[in-house]
């Protein structure tokens, strides 16, 4: 392992996956180290949310090439569960309605899960409700919402705010949240930007699937990537964000 | 099907002439209606129409007796008893037990009791009620329970009394190879209300048969809560028939669960014979390994305003084999009748057979009804959301065929059966961690 691979949280290398033959990852690279937050943009159907679900292990996209290097670990040979117990957040662009299970019980079984994975006691209801009770005041979650069926019925806003939610109770060491922002109200975004700023620390890192700047200025990147069929094909700082907002992305993809 | 074996079925029960001669003159007359019924009458097979998906050829291929007079461990049926129910009737074997029944709580306006004893205005309610029905001489299971019961749990509750706890009827299957007829009528006078909650249970039982008939009567303006529960051995064989008469104005609500026995086949009449009847009939039957379920309703809309609404959820697992009919009948004087159906199934092998049918036969023109039915899988997208959150596969499953079959526990009204049938599909699904 090389010197920069010590140090990263997770590095992708030559990545491919296809889909009835059509190429959706193309070579794709992406190293991030610990602390790092990056920002993935790009037009819609360049590969950004299939890049999320390659890294979480859905079964639909069979990676035809390539390494994942998680922590030093070979991430694709593990199943999602495995994945998620080693750190791994994914926040869906849509997330899934679960019906007849309760909030509460699904995010309780989750951090159960990790906890015993990790050799930690499992928390009985009381004190998980302990444990929940910043969370929910930080995002601004209605305790009426745990007793709900998973998303069902939520409205935009409120899945995605339940995401970061599970984010803050799983507290991951990578995080994917792929448009997190979009569908969002104005406080709202404030609310979900400043939870996932909360959530940022030196050990773990995140990456921000978005189509708006407007995220990145309440949340600061290091950097700013634009994947185009299936790879990035440009890096920069917060500016890049700014240009693109400013002139789509004709001039780089004609490049 | 060799109809031979059919054929021979029961038929010493069949035959019998004793039976009726010992039992309390209340109910004979009806019993020998019952008795000339079955001298033509053929025990159902898949070629009868209604059973088709039903096969019943385990029970024919079995040898049953009459139960003999058993005992059963105190300890065993405590555990069943229901902490907030305030009487109880125990039936073992269709037998009265007048040890474990408890019926102190019985109170001004309602008997709660059986043959042994009753009051007069009792008796004119039994002869008035049993048997009323022509299903009771024109089915072959009803018809056979009709002459083969020599006593009735009964529930009889005065004009506008309320009986605020629920009442249990509990019933113990046990030995060996035992035929069973059990038989319950409930009567719920004018705007009175009332819950019951039947229980059928096994201790110790093994390929026993319990034939149950119901008959209730809910007069105008009252409120009966039906909650019915099946969790008999796998070994064992359920054939209930319930008939529900509803009168103007009044509520019907039933619930039933099943997740026992290895043949479960439950037919229930609602029939609406009074104006803005309301009833609902929700269900949730869990089928595994070699079992057959078969669900079959059928709601009459006799007069105007009535509704009826319902809900009937199935989980299909293994090679069992799961048969709904759902009969909505609206008569031409049903004017402005509202009935929805819904029978949602959940197949969860490529072995499995699920047959779902609804049958509206609808002759008034200003009538809404609804219906839907649905065969699906558990979602992937569901699985792998779950999965994202470090929850195993199989795990995962199992939530959502838990998740699945809430929204019909939460319907059950009776805490502590709530928390039993939560318990016991997670159990089945297996997953301790999860509530
Ligand atoms: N299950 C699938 N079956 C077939 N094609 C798929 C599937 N999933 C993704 N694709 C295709 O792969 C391409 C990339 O899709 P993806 O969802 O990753 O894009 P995206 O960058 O996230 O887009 P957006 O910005 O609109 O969210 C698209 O052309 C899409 O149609
Ligand atoms: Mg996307």
């Amino acid at each position: 392992m090389s010197a920069r691979g010590i140090l990263s949280l997770i590095e992708i290398k030559g990545l491919n996956a296809k889909i009835d033959d059509k190429a959706i990852l193309n070579d794709f690279e992406l190293r991030v180290a610990p602390g790092e937050i990056h920002a993935i943009m790009g037009p819609n159907g360049s590969g950004k949310s299939t890049l999320a679900k390659v890294i979480a292990g859905h079964p639909a996209y069979p990676v035809s090439s390539g390494i994942i290097n998680f922590q030093g670990v070979d991430l694709l040979s593990k199943s999602p569960e495995e994945r998620a117990r080693a750190g791994i957040f994914m926040g869906f662009q849509y997330p899934v309605e679960i019906p007849g299970v309760t909030n509460s019980s699904f995010l309780r079984l989750a951090l159960n899960t990790a906890r015993s994975s990790k050799g930690e006691e499992e928390l009985d209801p009381i004190e998980f409700e302990d444990y929940l009770q910043d969370k929910l005041k930080m995002l601004d979650i209605d305790p009426d919402f745990l007793a709900r069926s998973v998303n069902e019925g939520f409205s935009g806003g409120e899945k995605k705010r339940n995401e970061i939610l599970q984010m803050a109770v799983l507290n991951p060491r990578l995080s994917i949240l792929d448009e997190t922002d979009s569908g969002l109200d104005i406080d709202a975004l404030r609310l979900v930007a400043g939870g996932i700023k909360k959530l940022s620390n030196k050990d773990n890192g995140i990456i921000l699937i978005t189509h708006y700047q407007r995220l990145l200025n309440y949340i600061k990147p290091d950097f700013v990537h634009v994947m185009y069929k299936g790879s990035i094909i440009k890096t920069g700082g917060v500016d890049l964000a700014l240009e693109l907002e400013d002139r789509g992305y004709d001039w780089i993809v004609s490049d | 099907m060799n109809l031979a074996i059919r054929d021979n079925f029961l038929k010493e029960f069949i035959i019998s002439p004793t039976v009726i001669s010992q039992s309390p003159d209340l109910i004979k007359r009806q019993q020998r209606i019952a008795a000339q019924g079955l001298s033509y009458l053929k025990a159902p097979t898949v070629r009868d129409e209604g059973w088709r998906f039903t096969d019943l050829a385990p029970i024919y291929d079995t040898d049953f007796t009459s139960p003999t007079r058993e005992t059963v461990d105190h300890r065993v049926i405590k555990q069943f008893f229901l902490p907030e129910a305030k009487n109880r009737l125990v039936f073992i074997n269709g037998v009265y037990s007048n040890e474990f029944s408890d019926i102190s709580g019985s109170q001004l306006g309602i008997f709660v009791g059986n043959l042994d004893q009753y009051p007069d205005k009792v008796a004119k309610i039994v002869e008035m009620r049993f048997a009323a029905g022509d299903d009771c001489q024109n089915l072959f299971f009803p018809a056979l329970n009709t002459k083969m019961v020599n006593d009735l749990a009964l529930v009889v509750v005065d004009s506008n009394t309320k009986v605020e706890k629920p009442i249990h009827l509990l019933h113990i299957s046990t030995g060996k190879r035992n035929f069973s007829n059990y038989r319950v009528l409930v009567a719920l006078g004018k705007g009175s209300s009332a819950s019951i909650f039947e229980d059928f249970v096994s201790v110790n039982a093994d390929q026993n048969l319990t034939n149950a008939v119901v008959e209730i009567a809910v007069e105008e303006s009252a409120n009966l809560n039906h909650l019915k529960i099946q969790r008999e051995d796998p070994s064992c064989f359920n054939i209930a028939y319930t008939n529900v008469q509803q009168e103007r104005n009044s509520q019907y609500s039933y619930c039933s669960i099943s997740t026992g026995s290895h043949v479960d086949r439950q037919d229930i009449v609602v029939s609406q014979i009074g104006m803005d009847a309301e009833c609902r009939l929700d269900g949730l039957t869990f089928l595994s390994g070699n079992q057959t379920g078969g669900f079959h309703s059928k709601i009459i809309h006799d007069f105007g305003g009535g509704t009826s609404k319902q809900l009937h959820k199935t989980v299909v697992a293994g090679k069992a084999r799961s048969d709904f009919n759902g009969q909505i009948h609206v008569r031409p004087e049903g004017h402005l009748s509202n009935a929805s159906q819904s029978n949602q199934n959940l197949l969860l092998s490529n072995k499995g057979r699920i047959n779902t049918k609804p049958q509206l036969e609808i002759f008034a023109d200003d009538v809404k009804c609804s219906h839907g039915a649905t065969v699906g899988q558990l979602n992937d997208e569901e699985i792998f959301y779950l999965q994202s959150r470090g929850i195993a596969f199989d795990d995962a499953r199992k939530i959502l065929i838990y998740g699945f079959a809430a929204e019909i526990i939460s319907l059950i009204g009776i805490e502590s059966v709530a928390t039993l049938i939560r318990e016991q599909v997670l159990q089945q699904t297996g997953n301790k961690h999860f509530l």
